[in-house]
């Protein structure tokens, strides 16, 4: 059980920054996922946590320990790597046993463990083989069980489950979620899929240049984003942003479309805007309504049926994006006709010229 | 009808001719030779039986020649497997230079066996050598050490000679092993264990492992068979210190002009170099034998 704590954590590779002064503190027991695009630097400030990668300015500790210097294997950290890792020539209880008999622990407690772990994970019948003899997501189960048999202080996954196929993904997912509430420990998870994100963290980090970009519990920063990158990376199908401008009228803002000046909606709520200004409005597609008179005009373009819900890709004039709409069954929509849609004031985020959110 | 299925055989032809012209023929050759009186001096070969293998086991120089062979490959192939290994671990690693390192490592490879020779007999020449010049400058000796002239130093001053030469093979075969393991593989073991001798032993070993015994091999064959550094630096002497059985199939065949003797000696270092093959891949078994 512990904390792990990052103060102006930074890395570079020879001229690249791949982390910029990383400050954050993962609590004890605690599920935090670290997503973005990839690039973002998750990857490397996980590895940095193992140990893995050298800290090149900032301080790191784990359990309030100062572990810039210690060794991976003195970290007290297991990882479960993208591709497994698995040891080839080793059998599935030797993979699992590996870090305990290089720790000295004896024989019969090895043993112990191993069965204890492969029982957990449902594992047993694997033991005496092979890694090459297993399908992906049982390479995956010793993986998991491999870390888990160390009893570490601090779980990392850099991204375990991206190599899976869907199915196996969704049911992985599910069972890491179990696993974590079973082994109250602290886990720290990289990975670029935002589902896992949200269903699997108590606190997601969002990471987009090196930079820790917005942190929190998962659905305030989906209701929440604080800038425009946060409200685009989150969310699926992605929030459609709509360039507008920004009046005031008496003590409210209104905005307008910015290609054609269509009203679009106007607020009192207290808005960090200037005025005149431009603004971009992202709203969800399932915040979108289409509506029989007033609203705004666009065309569709494509629809796309998924059976509990469609997504219908509109045209709107003066905008590049096709906007996309979420509804509910199966609307009676056409390829080609023209549409009407607004949608709730509420449910719209405002974001400056810089792209960040104008909430108050 | 252009199906691989129905005349296997044919299909194979085009590879097979080549093999069989350049290896089967002069071996098979090769055996008659051993078997037949085949003299230069002397149109007639009349067929000898085994008479050609009793001379040679018979002969003063057999037991010396084995001794020494057996000797020469027993040093210089696990030193080349091993100092290979290390080196290639060694250059593994990026520091400054690496890259430059890694060409000069290489180098030993591109000089042809007597360029190698006349560069170790300098190396070794007892006045002007660049070995006991540095000796001397570090006051370890005050005269000169023979290394060459001296029966009990020869053989070892041209087993040295002979790693030199053979080592960056290894190093490559070993650089590619080791690059052919999934790097999270190894940082899962710098998770799992701390001491990199045991990372090495637990994992690293047993993925290049195969690599290991085929070098092993490979090299035992080398130094069994090697002639040209004992031809060009000794000349197999002085008296028989490094008379080497190979050495013995150039001068039966060459300068004796007993092309049958000369065989026979040839069959000899083939069936010891089969037991040899044989007594390794069953002292390390590997996956690579075991065929699954």
């Amino acid at each position: 059980m512990a904390s792990v704590e990052l103060k102006n954590v930074s890395k570079t590779f020879g001229r690249v920054e791949a982390v910029r002064d990383v400050s954050l503190t993962v609590h004890d027991r605690e599920f935090v996922v670290f997503v973005g695009p990839s690039g973002c630097g998750k990857s490397t400030l996980l590895r940095m946590i193992a140990g893995l990668e050298s800290v090149s300015s900032g301080e790191l500790s784990i359990g309030g320990k100062p572990m810039n210097a210690v060794a991976a294997a003195d970290r007290g950290i297991a990882m479960v790597f993208q591709s497994y890792a698995l040891y080839p020539h080793m059998s599935v209880a030797e993979n699992l046993g590996f870090a305990l008999k290089m720790l000295g622990t004896d024989k019969a407690e090895i043993d112990r463990k191993v069965a204890e772990t492969a029982a957990t994970l449902q594992i047993e019948e694997l033991l005496a083989r092979r890694p090459r003899e297993l399908s992906g997501g049982q390479r995956q189960r010793v993986a998991i069980g491999r870390a888990i048999v160390r009893k570490p202080d601090v779980f990392l996954f850099d991204e375990p489950l991206s190599n899976l196929d869907a199915d196996l993904r969704a049911q992985m997912r599910v069972e890491m979620a179990r696993l974590h509430r079973q082994l109250e420990t602290t886990m720290i998870y990289v990975t670029h899929d935002q589902v896992e994100a949200m269903t699997l963290a108590d606190r997601i980090v969002i990471l987009d240049k090196g930079r820790v970009v917005q942190q929190g519990r998962p659905l305030d920063l989906h209701e929440r984003p604080a800038n425009r990158f946060v409200a685009g990376f989150l969310g699926q199908p992605k929030m459609n942003f709509l360039p507008a401008v920004a009046e005031r009228v008496g003590d409210a803002i209104a905005f307008r479309l910015a290609a054609d000046r269509q009203p679009l909606f106007s607020t009192r709520e207290g808005l960090r805007l200037a005025p005149g200004g431009t603004a971009e409005i992202g709203v969800r597609p399932n915040a979108i309504s289409l509506v029989a008179d007033k609203g705004i005009a666009a065309e569709i373009v494509l629809v796309e049926r998924l059976g509990g819900t469609s997504l219908l890709y509109l045209k709107v004039d003066g905008l590049r994006q096709l906007l996309t709409v979420e509804l509910q069954g199966k609307p009676a929509a056409t390829i080609g006709s023209s549409v009407r849609f607004r949608f709730d004031p509420a449910d719209a985020h405002v974001f400056d010229g810089q792209g960040r959110s104008c909430r108050l | 009808m252009w199906t691989t299925q129905r005349f296997p055989a044919i299909w194979l032809l085009p590879a097979l001719l080549p093999v069989a012209l350049m290896t089967i023929y002069p071996i098979a050759y090769a055996l008659w030779t051993s078997m037949h009186s085949v003299l230069l001096l002397f149109p007639d070969t009349p067929f000898t039986g085994i008479d050609n293998y009793v001379r040679v086991v018979k002969s003063g120089y057999f037991l010396d020649a084995l001794y020494n062979s057996l000797l020469f490959t027993a040093i210089a192939a696990p030193l080349v497997v091993v100092f290979g290994t290390l080196t290639a671990l060694f250059l593994q690693r990026r520091f400054f230079g690496s890259r430059i390192v890694r060409s000069i490592v290489l180098l030993p490879w591109v000089l042809p066996g007597a360029i190698s020779a006349v560069l170790w007999i300098w190396v070794f020449h007892p006045s002007f050598g660049v070995l006991n010049g540095t000796l001397r400058a570090l006051g370890a000796i005050d005269g000169s050490i023979p290394w060459l002239t001296s029966p009990k130093l020869a053989l070892i001053s041209v087993v040295v000679a002979h790693i030199w030469t053979q080592i960056p093979f290894a190093v490559v075969l070993i650089m590619a092993a080791l690059s052919a393991i999934n790097s999270e593989t190894l940082e899962a073991a710098a998770i799992d264990c701390r001491s990199p001798v045991r990372r090495f032993r637990y994992v690293i070993f047993p993925e290049i492992k195969p690599m290991f015994v085929v070098l092993l091999i490979y090299n035992a064959l080398a130094a069994f068979t090697t002639y040209d550094l004992v031809y060009a630096m000794t000349g197999g002497g002085p008296g028989t210190a490094t008379t080497l059985l190979s050495f013995q199939i150039w001068k039966e065949s060459f300068s004796m002009y007993d092309f049958g003797t000369g065989s026979a000696v040839a069959f000899i270092v083939v069936a010891i170099s089969a037991v040899m093959i044989l007594a390794i891949t069953r002292a390390l078994p590997s996956d690579l034998f075991e065929g699954d």
